[in-house]
């Protein structure tokens, strides 16, 4: 990954010690190395903080059999992105709450990196955010599934995420009618 | 295509769900078994139990929708999550049931409090029926069964609350409640930690007594009654009114109203909005005292057309004069300009007063917003008499707006001349300003694309102060420049309300 620095600097820095080094190579189910910033990895996954606190990195590429390359692409991409993404400058807010809101909304950016990906990838990513304790990449996903799935009808929702609906006419009846007032304009 | 989603773990179907309006998460239940009861899980594992969507009120009876909100607490407390903050917002049954219904609004409180809550927001609307029999005016007086029991939690007795229940409350919010001034005062003084109260449509104030130690936030919606308030809150930063006080009278009225705030050293935003801001004002009165001169600290405020008026009621003899020291961020919610206008078109509006009798030496933003639905049509677009100049509008002074960088004006119709006038008078005395936004009306009364150009022309020609000061006119959906820190617009929200 491209580090801003000056060229002397940049030499100096590849010849520092490895343990020194400031990116971490992770390996893929498939065998694809990919190099993050080790500063992101560790604020931005608990499993990878904990995994460099406790010094169980592999130089040449730490295992996570259970990501696949093109998963693990995606959630290098976040870190990096992460890493150089400027904080959104502090919005005053109408009033103080202190009932911290369940989830911040995703930055501009965030929306787009997740808009991006096919259905199959953002599944992917999401599964990889969970196994790696990416609180922040989860949210933004899991935000994503739940704008799939706003406004949407229970037909429309089987229909997009391949639900196979396993209730009987009479059962989905009674759902329907003791939750009546959720389903009044559908 | 495999099915992804309902391949994931519960908890990430918890969050998925816990992201989506209350309605869309019930619905899931009909997608599959897996589905059926996973929104009552996800909400049982949340630390916010929020019953405040319309349609669960609305859409069903109030003793199946109290049904639910009980399933829902019982459910929660085995599971045993933390429980942060409790939201309902129910439509009393108007007949019947009522009883056994507020029992289970004060018990569901009683367990909440119990549980730790340290938000609670209890909204009893009355219901539909009692709405419309009800003279207008004092249909929240109604006393149906409901608000009664709210009020028997309120004075604490009829519940066996734990000794430390409500002094670990923070956030207490209030809706169409019962609530007199003496229980009011009560439950402000056993809620010792309380930072942030709301009160809306409380219609049994009449006179309101704040005294809390650690209050940060207040707001007073819609409660008509109120004549009387006093506010003892060294802590206090936001502040927000809309009612009835905004103008108090001289305190050589006979019929004052008292305002006392004590001492805000922290205050940082304030927001100020008359009830009948759309409506009529006793112009019998002359001496009418803004409320605005009792929080000259604020950093963000905003303040209704109403709130200018005084200006020119207790200005016309005396220029008394106000410092705004701190203003950083001012909004006018101004009323239509032409109703406000007297019949000699020379005569200025109020908000030149507002200009001429405030100091603001660190302003910086402004933003003004008119109406969005103007009662009456326009007028001409030019100026009756001859020259359209603002020397009219001079009170024999220079005013200098030095600090301002950045106008907006939401609404923005440009088909009147006292508009045109108005953005002119604040171009020409602001000699740093970068950017003016002219903000046109969404909607029906959206500008056709000619219009907008005329508009765009028109506003190129602009003299100006400020010689690099950009000045662009947009749609609202095209608008992306800043916004005011207060966006909610009380009194076209109440508006609607009252026109149910």
């Amino acid at each position: 990954m491209e580090v801003d620095k000056g060229k002397g600097e940049a030499e100096e820095t590849r010849k520092v010690a490895e343990a020194d080094r400031d990116t971490v190579t992770l390996k893929s189910s498939d065998g694809k190395l990919f190099e993050v910033s080790k500063e992101a990895a560790a604020r931005l996954s608990t499993v990878l903080a904990g995994m460099i606190a406790g010094g169980s990195i592999d130089d040449n590429g730490t295992d996570l059999k259970q990501i696949g390359s093109e998963a693990l692409e995606n959630v290098v991409d976040y870190c990096n992105k992460h890493a150089n993404s400027i904080p959104s400058a502090a919005l005053i807010s109408s009033s103080i709450s202190f009932n911290t809101a369940p989830f911040k909304e995703p930055e501009e950016w965030e929306r787009k990196f997740v808009d991006r990906l096919s259905h199959d990838a953002l599944f992917d990513l999401v599964e990889a955010a969970n196994f790696l304790g990416m609180e922040r990449l989860l949210d933004v996903t899991c935000h994503k599934i739940s704008e799939m799935m706003k406004g949407k009808s229970p037909d429309q929702i089987r229909e997009v995420f391949n639900i196979k609906n396993d209730y009987t006419k009479e059962e989905l009846e009674e759902i329907r009618q003791e939750l009546a007032w959720a389903f009044y304009d559908d | 295509m495999a099915d992804r989603l309902s391949s994931l773990p519960d908890d990430l179907l918890h969050s998925i769900l816990r992201d989506l309006p209350f309605k869309y998460a019930v619905r899931t239940s009909a997608l599959s078994r897996r589905w059926a009861s996973q929104w009552l899980d996800a909400l049982a594992a949340s630390p916010v139990l929020d019953f405040t969507d319309r349609d669960f009120a609305r859409g069903q009876p109030p003793a199946r929708a109290a049904a639910t909100v009980g399933r829902c607490l019982r459910l929660h407390a085995e599971h045993g999550a933390p429980l942060d903050a409790f939201r309902v917002a129910l439509v009393a049954p108007s007949s019947g049931d009522g009883g056994a219904f507020g029992r289970d609004v004060v018990g569901w409180v009683a367990a909440a409090v119990a549980r730790g809550a340290r938000e609670l927001e209890v909204d009893l609307t009355p219901s539909q029926e009692e709405e419309n029999a009800a003279p207008h005016g004092d249909r929240f007086q109604t006393g149906n069964s409901l608000e009664r029991l709210a009020f028997g939690r309120l004075s604490l007795r009829a519940v066996p609350l734990p000794a430390a229940g409500l002094a670990g409350l923070r956030s207490l919010s209030l809706s169409h409640a019962d609530v007199t001034d003496e229980a009011l005062r009560v439950l402000l003084a056993n809620c010792r930690a309380l930072e942030s109260l709301s009160l809306r449509c409380c219609s049994l104030l009449t006179s309101v007594s704040v005294a809390s130690e650690r209050l940060r936030v207040l707001e007073l919606l819609g409660c008509r009654a109120v004549g009387e308030l006093r506010v003892a809150a060294p802590a206090l930063e936001s502040f927000t009114l809309y009612g009835n006080v905004i103008l108090s009278a001289a305190d050589w009225a006979e019929e004052a109203i008292a305002v006392d705030f004590g001492a805000v050293p922290v205050l940082r935003d304030v927001y100020l909005s008359h009830m009948d801001c759309c409506g009529y004002l006793d112009f019998n009165h002359d001496h009418y005292y803004p409320f605005v001169y009792y929080v000259p600290h604020a950093r963000i405020l905003t303040l209704c057309s109403i709130g200018l008026l005084p200006y020119v009621q207790v200005n016309m003899g005396n220029a008394s004069y106000i410092d705004m020291p701190n203003l950083q961020e001012l909004q006018l919610l101004v009323s239509s300009l032409d109703e406000e206008g007297d019949a000699d078109p020379r005569h200025p509006e109020r908000v030149y007063y507002f200009f001429h009798h405030t100091s603001f030496p660190v302003l910086k933003r402004l933003f003004i917003r008119f109406p969005s639905n103007p009662t009456n049509g326009s007028c001409s677009a030019t100026a009756p008499i001859d020259g359209e100049d603002d020397e009219d509008v001079e009170f024999g002074y220079k005013i200098v707006l030095g600090q301002l960088t950045f106008i907006k004006v939401v609404n923005f119709r440009g088909t009147s001349w006292r508009e045109w006038r108005l953005v002119g008078f604040l171009l020409k005395r602001a000699p740093i300003l970068e950017q003016l936004v002219l903000v046109t009306v969404g909607g029906d009364g959206a500008p056709g694309d000619e219009q907008l150009e005329v508009i765009q022309e028109r506003a190129l020609v602009l003299r100006k102060a400020s010689r690099d000061a950009r000045i662009s006119v947009c749609r609202p959906s095209e608008d992306d420049s800043p916004n005011h820190a207060h966006t909610r617009f009380f009194h076209e929200e109440f508006c609607c309300v009252h026109q149910e």
